[in-house]
């Protein structure tokens, strides 16, 4: 809870700051934003690290292969990384770029995903 | 090291503010530009550290 309280003051001033420093040189208030972002997505991912151990435990439990789980968290580090490059590119006021960079991290996700679409297929497969 | 990064850069992009202002209003507006630019450089140095430590704790936590 502190984790979240603690983000949200440094959102806060670093907005702030940012809007202070935008009217007279918005490319320092950019990279501004670009940090405070970075940095809160550090301390989300610190609080992330417990999180990790408890799939990890239900992984060996119930033993599920890791070719199905590894995935998933692929794809959720990659949808973390183009949604903070695409926003941070929208808020410098290049849209176009910001889509570039989400179609560049559908095909990433699509290519970590491609080994599951193959068993899914397979399994189909041999239903039919 | 986490809030004080965030002061530092609002620091340098308030000090380039002022010198930007008092630079423009004394004519000299090309210096203007090179405070600017320098800042610029300083401010990237120091995210391009903050940015590759959380690409590198991505990567170590989702396995990237």
């Amino acid at each position: 809870m502190e984790v979240l309280v603690k983000a949200v003051v440094i959102a806060i001033t670093g907005a702030l700051f940012i809007l202070l420093i935008k009217r007279t040189n918005p490319e320092i208030s950019t990279l501004l934003s670009l940090a405070v972002s970075a940095l809160i997505i550090v301390l989300a991912l610190r609080v992330y690290d417990e999180v990790s151990e408890v799939v990890q435990l239900a992984k060996l439990s119930m033993n599920i292969p890791k070719s199905y789980t590894e995935p998933v968290l692929k794809c959720v580090g990659i949808g973390i990384t183009t949604r903070l490059g695409s926003d941070v590119c929208k808020d410098a006021g290049q849209s176009a770029v910001a889509s570039s960079v989400e179609i560049c991290g559908a095909v990433c996700a699509i290519f970590v995903a491609l080994p599951l679409i193959k068993t899914f297929i397979r399994l189909i497969g041999e239903l039919a | 090291m986490d809030i004080s990064l965030i002061f530092k850069i609002a620091a340098v992009g308030i000090i380039v503010a002022v010198l930007n202002i008092l630079l423009t209003r004394s004519g000299r507006d090309d210096q203007a530009l090179m405070v600017t630019l320098a800042a610029l450089v300083v401010v990237l140095t120091l995210v391009v550290q903050q940015i590759s430590d959380l690409f590198d704790l991505i990567r170590n936590l989702f396995g990237l």
